[in-house]
């Protein structure tokens, strides 16, 4: 038997227009299901689930004057989506430690005079796929480095403490 | 009397499966973002930000004054410089057991405040293809300089148009 004969039909049974006409709706299809899952259609197979969490960043030294527009009660955000329910719950400005050798050879401990670190707490709903939290793009892990981003900022940050804030999980990971 | 058109097309099922897919899969994402806010807020915006270069050469901090129009993406931006202040780069060192800041006259940080209109989708800014948040980092570029810095401050931002 052909694999395509003399009316088009693959082994005289489908024809290939009814094929091609398949194949650009499994096309379709696919992209749907990629735009409905927000580009990850992984999460489609049900192995994903919302969950509240509550984690502290710890950001980069920079200037004071970088923490003007950071406050408790902005939203978190990613490119041009706001995170429902997500918010930074404080802001905690501290010193941030440096050490130098002085003219004398010495070691010296202390305050960067220029520059500060900020304790931020956030809440989010984060999604759990098996052992992996996420927020967007960002996965959540105490050590991970997360951009903390807002509609005024977007400062690099480490996640120095994180807790699943639904019943049954572990506690704080710190 | 023909009997094989009246039998079902099993490829003919199959499209219509797949048809109403993709009608359920439009219908669910036509909810998800009516469910969401009905999409993203877009217009312009009027802001004003401030934005520094550091350890930059002190003949390029000195070519940027009050007045000068923002360039990007090939074309003068609506947008202008309205303030500009310039002082010597700041250094950690440590002398005599104490840690201090010292000043180095060899390289300036320069700090330009611009008044900007942006586009605006939702929580993100843009302004001649740069997003405008603080910690982002941005090129200060005007017709007769340009120099790598980063937003330290959003200062005023009015309500979206």
């Amino acid at each position: 038997m052909k694999l395509l004969d003399s009316n088009w039909k693959f082994f005289g049974k489908v024809h290939v227009f009814d094929l091609l006409f398949l194949l650009v709706l499994v096309a379709a299809l696919a992209g749907v299901l990629n735009r409905v899952s927000g580009g990850d259609l992984a999460s489609m197979a049900g192995g994903s689930k919302p969950v509240p969490v509550r984690m502290t960043l710890k950001t980069f030294e920079y200037d004071p004057a970088y923490y003007q527009s950071l406050e408790a009660g902005a939203e978190l955000v990613e490119d041009k989506m706001v995170f429902e329910g997500s918010r930074i719950v404080s802001v905690d400005l501290q010193d941030a430690p440096i050490t130098l050798v002085d003219n004398n050879g010495d070691v010296v401990n202390g305050s960067n005079p220029l520059r500060k670190v900020a304790l931020v707490v956030v809440e989010a709903t984060a999604t759990r796929k098996g052992p992996i939290y996420e927020l967007g793009k960002q996965e959540l892990r105490v050590g991970a480095g997360f951009f903390l981003t807002t509609e005024d900022n977007k400062l690099s940050t480490i996640i120095t403490a994180f807790q699943p804030l639904d019943e049954g999980d572990a506690g704080v990971v710190e | 009397m023909n009997t094989r058109n009246k039998r079902f097309n099993w490829v003919d099922g199959l499209v219509l499966l797949l048809v109403l897919a993709v009608g359920a899969g439009g219908f669910y994402f036509l909810q998800q973002r009516k469910a969401s806010g009905g999409g993203v807020e877009t217009g312009k915006r009027e802001i004003v930000f401030l934005a520094e270069a550091v350890r930059v050469l002190p003949e390029v901090a000195a070519s940027v004054e009050i007045g000068d129009r923002i360039v990007a993406l090939n074309a003068i931006q609506d947008g202008e410089v309205v303030g500009v202040e310039i002082f010597d780069t700041q250094r950690e060192a440590a002398v005599d057991g104490a840690i201090v800041a010292v000043s180095d006259p060899n390289s300036k940080t320069l700090r330009v405040t611009i008044r900007a209109t942006v586009n605006r989708y939702g929580p993100y800014m843009d302004f001649g293809g740069q997003e405008i948040k603080v910690g982002s980092s941005y090129w200060i570029k005007t017709e007769g300089m340009h120099a790598l810095g980063s937003v330290v401050a959003i200062l005023e931002k009015e309500a979206g148009k």
